[in-house]
């Protein structure tokens, strides 16, 4: 093998989909020559990670006429003198069952608050909080009718659950110990009556002068870890050591146990990341040499994700409980049918959409044909992202309206819906303002890109440009402070470098798509009329750019934000017919 | 043309079939099989004495000792039993005239004790996992329960409502898309699992009140699906949600079984380790038993030519058909525009009628 692999067989085994691709230089750039999806085999009744991978490179054999495994099903490695096999071989997961967690801490605002932050940017669900500071009395020692030294309902829920993880955090550094030892008595006594083959890993992320505390009391009855404090100071938040643990924990008590995941990683020459981890690393490349700042999003069948990177830091949230295939059920649950429908037309029957929902959850390998159950899903999409991005609303430092790429991975792709539908379920839900660019992973390999990039960041670089990201075009929202009418909002002129000049009135509370293909740039003036500004970026009342097309092209969106949601459910639903032909969603 | 043919999922439909079922309790306990055990599909293979209650309370606030105080106030001891009312720690106040007391709100046992912190667990009453599927105990692990070995007919069914039951099976309607309705339903009710194409709201609440045992549909209104995982009884959806009728020969099965008993499992879990279909199955008579291993459940439906296939996607929810006999997959444009690998398969229903569905809307039936 050379010392830089050239030929890459990479995969990405999600809940779902397993999907393989082959990345090999082609007249000196690396391409990605083939790729294909195949059905996941992680879970019951196949349970064995490495069927489908196999599956995928077998399928990838007879798209490429590349032999990849021998006669054994082994791989081939290195490259033959033929050219059969690969030099590397590179694989992420995200098809691993989330930690189920709790957090421990001493005052909600502050240290469970930071711990929940870092829990939710990896693949772990918090199940229950117990803060002090929000209890009558010390830990909720105060019982329900008011008498005190009555039994804690909080740690009573913590008693009843059997969750894989405890996060305890609390206290600043060189802080008060004594909390502390009491909260190590709570989580001791809790975990004491467990059976043993119950008890859940115990992560400390609080003031590192209780360490000794917590251990003496702990250590005995639980697997006990020690990072540094998440918040160390009240001004500084330390979020790192505990995700990067809680990634250790994952990695070694859920990934590793998927049904040949030893396999997989033998296979390996730098180990299997997870699939977040890698789409992390993709964000900040694009963000580093664009200089800008990245949304990447992917709706999974099994977890949503959304990584916001600036080059400079990274944040990101995972979300198990409401994805786009095994969530539907629980997003159901949650938000309730009436919300998903406001983002459909009168036309859709609401039983027809719920029963169309939860039969995804139930088989989310299945592949909608007909439009208006794409179009249903992609309402689902909407309430997903909504209630996905809210988790950083209480961020004020995190304003996800002022990304400038939105890059788009996931199931609502694979599935086939088109561009212009998926941009305006972008659109509805991420209150993303100003002007930004948007792409899509068109192979569902886009993630992995980023675990290519550890044996060959080159390799990494021109495949994910070339052949993974598919630009679907430049969007413009502007600031409305007027009500929508028959008003122009924006005057738009697009003069095309190939020559022409198209002229445009977009009415406020409308969307106008501007045609402007794949490769293609144009030069756009946008004047604003009353009641319309560009945002704070922008002064004045007109505004030229460069503009590059994609295969959406160029969409105006003067409906204001928040979006001017109709008052009643029918109204509504009039209204988003009216968008989705406006966009040709 | 795709020249591989990849995996598709599959679903269990056999009216003789081996197989292996663990029994597992929630929390450790008694496990009261043995290895090679018959077992009856009511009778108690493992037992368990989960508390109705853990409380969980601070010493130190209840009665305002210290916790280093704690082990010389305290009467009881880890893992001692407690009665109602029984002190648990006391402190003397006014000069040792009186003293503070703490007792036991109910009976139970202290569970930890830790610094000021105890756990106490309130007595509930005992919790039985039954065999369920009639059979052999094949294997046994100490405190957590045992695996079943059980020959007969298995119907795995789409969703469950959770819950576990054993009855006797009652058709209801003609064809597979006959909807239960309460009007239907009488006293005999009682402890059987109606089946039906689908079940009204009213016939869902009359079905719980006469205590039947279950419910298995072919779809379910996505409406009754809150009100189903609240009832104590059991429900399987064969298809899904919705108005598809029940497969075929899924109907069919189920009313060459009608009369018999049933035990019915309608645990779903859709994803991990403890991954769950939730199923029906009716043991075999003892004397029609063999150890075939073809009939051994390990023996799964395989991708082959003319293998049976039901569509898992609107429109072919629940449409039960066969692979071609030369297995091809071609690129199609669906209605929507997108372009999926497809193979042609052949309806049962309306039979001969052939259509280019794509792969990842079918599943293997069998």
């Amino acid at each position: 093998m050379a010392d830089v692999p050239t030929s890459i067989l990479v995969t990405d085994v999600g809940a779902v989909a397993t999907k393989v691709g082959l990345i090999d230089l082609v007249a000196g750039e690396y391409r990605l020559v083939g790729a294909t999806r195949t059905m996941s085999t992680c879970d019951a009744p196949h349970d064995d990670v490495m069927m489908g991978v196999r599956q995928g490179i077998m399928q990838l054999e007879a798209l490429t006429g590349r032999r990849l495994l021998d006669s054994k099903n082994a791989l081939i490695k290195p490259t033959r003198l033929d050219g059969d096999g690969v030099d590397a071989f590179v694989a992420v997961t995200s098809a691993a069952l989330p930690l189920h967690t709790v957090v421990i801490g001493l005052s909600r605002d502050y240290s469970v608050l930071s711990a929940q932050r870092a829990v939710d940017s990896t693949f772990a669900v918090v199940e229950h909080t117990i803060a002090v500071d929000e209890e009558s009395g010390r830990w909720g020692t105060t019982a329900s009718d008011g008498r005190a030294g009555g039994p804690s309902a909080a740690v009573e829920k913590l008693a009843e659950l059997k969750p894989d993880l405890i996060v305890m955090v609390g206290g600043i550094d060189g802080g008060a110990v004594a909390p502390l030892r009491e909260m190590a008595n709570i989580v001791a006594a809790v975990g004491a009556a467990m059976d043993e083959s119950q008890r859940p890993l115990v992560i400390f992320a609080g003031n590192r002068e209780a360490r000794g505390d917590v251990a003496e009391r702990i250590g005995g009855i639980l697997q006990l870890r020690m990072v540094e404090n998440v918040l160390p100071k009240l001004d500084q938040l330390n979020p790192t050591p505990l995700q990067n643990e809680i990634e250790l924990v994952y990695r070694q008590r859920q990934v590793e146990k998927i049904t040949g995941f030893d396999k997989l990683a033998a296979w390996t020459e730098k180990g299997v990341l997870t699939s977040a981890d890698a789409y992390t690393r993709v964000a900040e490349y694009l963000a580093r040499k664009y200089q800008l700042r990245v949304l990447a999003l992917d709706l999974g069948a099994a977890a949503t994700t959304l990584i916001y990177s600036d080059g400079a830091q990274n944040k990101r949230a995972i979300l198990e409980e409401t994805s786009i295939g095994y969530g539907l059920e629980a997003l159901l649950d949650r938000v309730g049918l009436e919300k998903i429908m406001r983002w459909l037309p009168n036309s859709f029957e609401a039983d027809s959409v719920h029963a169309q929902l939860l039969n995804q959850a139930i088989h989310p390998t299945a592949t909608p044909t007909r439009a208006q159950d794409l179009t249903a899903l992609n309402a689902a999409g909407r309430e997903i992202l909504l209630h996905s991005a809210g988790i950083w609303h209480d961020e004020a430092k995190l304003a996800l309206g002022d990304s400038e790429l939105i890059l788009l991975s996931g199931a609502p792709i694979a599935r086939g819906s088109k561009p212009t539908a998926l941009l305006l379920m972008l659109l509805d839900s991420l209150d993303t303002r100003g002007i930004f660019s948007v792409a899509a992973d068109s192979v569902g390999l886009v993630p992995a890109m980023g675990a290519v990039a550890a044996v060959n960041p080159e390799a990494a670089a021109q495949a994910l440009e070339n052949d993974c990201l598919v630009t679907w075009g430049t969007v413009f929202v502007p600031q409305v402070t007027a009500r929508a009418g028959d008003a122009v909002a924006l005057t738009v002129r697009v003069e095309p470098q190939r020559g022409g000049q198209l002229e445009a009135d977009v009415k406020l509370g409308s969307l106008e798509l501007i045609p402007l293909g794949e490769g293609e740039k144009a030069n756009v003036e946008i004047r604003a009329e009353r009641g319309v500004s560009f945002g704070e970026a922008i002064k004045g009342s007109t505004f030229k750019r460069e503009v590059q097309g994609g295969t959406v092209g160029l969409m105006i969106d003067a409906r204001g934000r928040p979006l001017p949601f109709a008052d009643n459910l029918e109204r509504q639903r009039e209204k988003m017919q009216q968008w989705m032909w406006e966009a040709g969603a | 043309m795709i020249e591989f043919i990849p995996q598709l999922p599959e679903t269990r439909l056999s009216n003789t079939v081996r197989i292996r079922r663990e029994r597992r309790l929630p929390i450790p306990g008694e496990v009261s099989g043995a290895i090679g055990m018959r077992i009856g599909a009511q009778d108690i293979l493992a037992r368990a004495y989960p508390p109705k209650q853990r409380r969980a309370l601070s010493l130190t606030r209840v009665i305002g000792v210290r916790e280093a105080d704690v082990p010389k106030r305290l009467l009881k001891q880890v893992g001692d039993p407690v009665e109602a009312r029984e002190i648990i720690i006391a402190k003397p106040i006014s000069m040792g005239v009186q003293r503070l007391v703490y007792r036991a709100p109910e009976a139970g046992q202290i569970t930890a004790i830790q610094g000021s912190w105890m756990i106490m667990d309130v007595y509930g009453s005992p919790y039985d996992v039954p065999a369920l599927y009639r059979g052999t105990i094949v294997s046994v692990t100490p405190r957590q329960g045992g695996i079943v070995e059980a020959q007969g007919a298995l119907v795995q069914g789409a969703w469950g409502s959770g819950k576990e039951a054993v009855g006797v099976i009652k058709c209801f309607g003609s064809s597979p898309d006959a909807i239960l309705d309460a009007n239907v339903l009488r006293e005999d009710a009682r402890g059987s699992i109606l089946i039906a194409g689908g079940v009204t709201s009213a016939a869902l609440e009359r079905a719980h009140e006469l205590q039947a045992s279950g419910i298995v549909v072919g779809s379910l209104d996505p409406n009754l699906r809150a009100r189903a995982l609240t009832l104590n009884l059991p429900l399987l959806a064969t298809e899904g949600f919705g108005t598809a009728p029940m497969s075929t020969p899924v109907f069919e099965l189920l009313n060459a079984l009608n009369g018999q008993e049933a035990a019915l499992n309608a645990r779903y879990q859709s994803r991990g380790r403890d991954a769950s279909r939730p199923e029906l199955f009716v043991p075999l008579v003892l004397s029609r038993m063999q150890q075939s291993d073809e009939e051994s459940e390990a023996k799964r439906p395989a991708v082959a030519p003319n293998a049976r296939i039901r569509g898992i996607c609107e429109p072919n929810l629940g449409r039960v058909g066969t692979l071609p006999s030369e297995l091809v997959l071609k690129w199609v444009a669906t209605e929507a525009g997108t372009q999926l690998p497809a193979v042609e398969v052949e309806w049962e229903n309306p039979p001969g009628e052939r259509e280019a569905v794509p792969w990842t809307n079918l599943e293997l039936i069998g």
